[in-house]
């Protein structure tokens, strides 16, 4: 595509987000973002990934922290605003590039060309997809997904002003049980065309 | 009173609560806490319209008494309400570090040690930790950490060592030095200026303590980190490239203006006694001097003064007066001397343990402000006895809160700039070194008050 473009996902833990972002990626021929940014972040400030990756999108524990004068004990915050900066740095860049999670939809709201999407899906079809993908009985699935959402909606809540999953946060939501991943990644693609104008 | 008492209580609980959860800004909390204590607890509960006049001690701001004293005549301790000598201290010296921070001094000290060591590791870690003590005696330890932090990761990176014990073993200096002085700590500046001590009488007392303890923990910090300095120490580093002190200094003559006022500051301080200058009176003074020198930096410097500590100050005062006013901190120290069988022994023990366990967990400026009415209740009038309670209450809460993280703002503000770039201390690796540490001063602290002040 001849304009820049970024594609911010934002996802419900088995609708396969991650999956419909690398397709995205591949097939429009540009970088994904997401667990690697951690990696990114670590080699910029010359530290071991391993020691950030623990606090990378994990629950602030209530009464262990303390903040002074915008100083903080809480390691999910400094990872987190690491990860940002990272992404707004990206966000500088002339790079078009697909990103998954991180509340890339608020940090990058900003910037030209940016396409914030929602990935939802039945809940019996990521049950299923969950069951499938880690090898897991109904009850773990479900635990497992459960859990993963209510990490995922506290994280995006405590650092955006949009909420989680809800309709006027992004440009465009879709259920991704009808058209599978592959299908999805086809339909945001030509949708993104049309934003784009080409 | 009965109705008064509880809402006091509550009030207080909730408002323990709310800064340990740290969900809303600690000065907002005890601002809210301190106007419910106003209006709920003096105007609605009490009707004691006076009470609330009194809590707020405006009128103290005009008595000669509270800026100069005659020193040929014994002080006499404060009663309650907002301590604006504490306030008005601590706001002068913020301003004064503020003005010396914008000179470019503590990165231009910070160098000048490492120049000095030869960029050597083992010597740099204990020059640190030596350093952090010294400058925190004069400084509050949250600038003394974030320049030294910072410093220590920027030597990190180029002489190839791991930051974490070097500014693990500074914060705990830091708090460490601050208990040393009066204006080291601000529940030491609490204690001072409730009970009158003068700056040497810290550093004649809890001063002494803190420089058995420093000795101990620059060896214990030494003997913990012993290999990963070893190794540190083996890499070769050509040390020629390594920024010069000189290159800190962002202006000369404010850099030398800023240590002329911050001597003039340490003298005043430690002649206060002999001068009757209240340390109100210093810190305005001080202050002033910063300000009239700063030409146009006036803007700069005021708007990086940290007016919310201030704010948190105030409303934590009228939380304790609710609490002193309605006489439950009359029943607190009833208990604990009811406990102590009224043995001094018993007492120091409780309070310095007590204190330190509490301000591990919790802001010890709180649990200080709180203790010192409790304090100058179980002594009554005899001042031996204060000034022991005293000792202990200060070495309690300024050296408890070393063992965590979240124990004192020095801690925060270590832990949180070695997060900012990359390295992650957390509780575990916190508080396996700093909980022993912690122990160990504390020991030494009830070994010298019981050995010194009540055998």
């Amino acid at each position: 595509m001849s304009k820049r473009f970024i594609i911010a996902i934002g996802r419900e833990f088995g609708s396969g987000g991650k999956h419909i972002g690398r397709a995205l990626a591949h097939e429009l021929g540009v970088n994904l973002y997401d667990r690697n940014i951690v990696e990114k972040v670590a080699e910029e400030l010359d530290v071991d990934a391993e020691h950030l990756k623990p606090y990378a999108k994990k629950k602030r524990r209530p009464f262990f922290h303390k903040t002074i004068n915008g100083h903080t004990t809480s390691f999910e915050d400094h990872v987190a605003n690491h990860q940002f900066d990272y992404i707004r740095k990206l966000g500088e860049s002339e790079e078009s590039f697909v990103i998954v999670g991180r509340c890339a939809e608020e940090i990058l709201k900003d910037y030209d060309g940016v396409i914030s999407i929602f990935v939802k899906g039945d809940r019996e079809y990521k049950i299923g997809r969950v069951m499938k993908q880690f090898g897991l009985d109904r009850a773990a699935a479900i635990e497992k997904m459960d859990r993963h959402d209510r990490i995922r909606k506290h994280y995006h809540d405590r650092y955006c002003q949009g909420k989680w999953g809800q309709v006027d946060t992004y440009d465009l939501c879709i259920d991704s049980t009808h058209f599978g991943t592959e299908g999805t990644a086809e339909f945001i693609k030509e949708y993104v065309k049309r934003r784009l104008g080409e | 009173m009965l109705a008064a008492q509880i809402a006091a209580i509550l009030i207080f609980v909730v408002m323990f609560v709310l800064i340990v959860m740290d969900k809303i800004e600690r000065h907002y909390v005890t601002l809210g806490c301190g106007l419910l204590t106003l209006v709920l607890v003096f105007g609605l509960l009490m009707h004691d319209f006076g009470a609330i006049w009194n809590t707020l001690a405006l009128e103290n701001l005009t008595h000669l008494g509270f800026w100069w004293a005659d020193p040929t005549v014994a002080h006499e301790a404060s009663h309650g309400g907002i301590d604006w000598a504490t306030i008005i201290f601590l706001a002068g010296m913020m301003v004064m570090v503020e003005g010396m921070a914008k000179s470019g001094f503590f990165r231009w000290i910070c160098m000048l040690l490492a120049k000095w060591v030869k960029y050597k590791v083992i010597p740099l870690f204990i020059a640190f930790m030596v350093m952090s003590a010294i400058l925190a005696m004069f400084i509050d330890s949250i600038t003394v950490i974030l320049f030294l932090a910072a410093i220590t990761i920027e030597l990190a990176k180029l002489l190839k060592f791991n930051p974490i014990p070097m500014i693990l073993s500074e914060i705990f200096c830091a708090n460490l030095g601050g208990s040393a002085t009066m204006c080291g700590d601000p529940p030491n500046i609490i204690i001072g200026s409730a009970f009158g001590f003068s700056f040497m009488d810290f550093l004649l007392n809890t001063g002494v303590i803190a420089g058995i303890g420093l000795v101990l923990i620059v060896v214990y910090f030494y003997l913990v980190n012993r290999k990963t300095l070893k190794e540190a120490s083996k890499v070769e580093i050509d040390t020629s490239n390594m920024p010069s002190p000189a290159s800190a200094i962002v202006n000369m003559k404010d850099f030398v203006i800023s240590i002329i006022i911050f001597l003039l500051a340490v003298v005043l301080l430690i002649t206060h006694a002999n001068t009757g200058l209240s340390v109100a009176a210093i810190g305005l003074g001080i202050a002033v001097i910063t300000l009239l020198t700063a030409g146009k930096g006036i803007g700069e410097i005021l708007s990086k003064v940290d007016y919310k500590t201030l704010l948190f100050f105030v409303g934590l005062f009228i939380v304790v007066d609710g609490l002193g006013v309605t006489g439950i901190l009359e029943i607190m120290a009833g208990f604990i001397g009811q406990i102590s069988g009224g043995n001094l022994i018993v007492m120091c023990i409780i309070i310095i343990w007590l204190s330190a366990i509490a301000s591990a967990f919790v802001d010890n400026i709180p649990f200080a402000a709180t203790m010192v009415p409790i304090v100058a209740s179980l002594a009554g009038a005899d001042a031996g006895m204060l000034q022991t309670l005293s000792w202990s209450l200060a070495m309690g809460t300024d050296i408890g809160g070393c063992a965590t993280p979240i124990g004192a703002s020095a801690n925060v503000v270590g832990t949180s700039v070695a997060a900012k770039n990359g390295y992650i201390i957390g509780w575990g690796k916190y508080c396996l070194q700093a909980a022993p540490a912690t122990v160990i001063v504390l020991l030494v602290s009830t070994a010298v008050i019981i050995l010194r002040y009540c055998l």
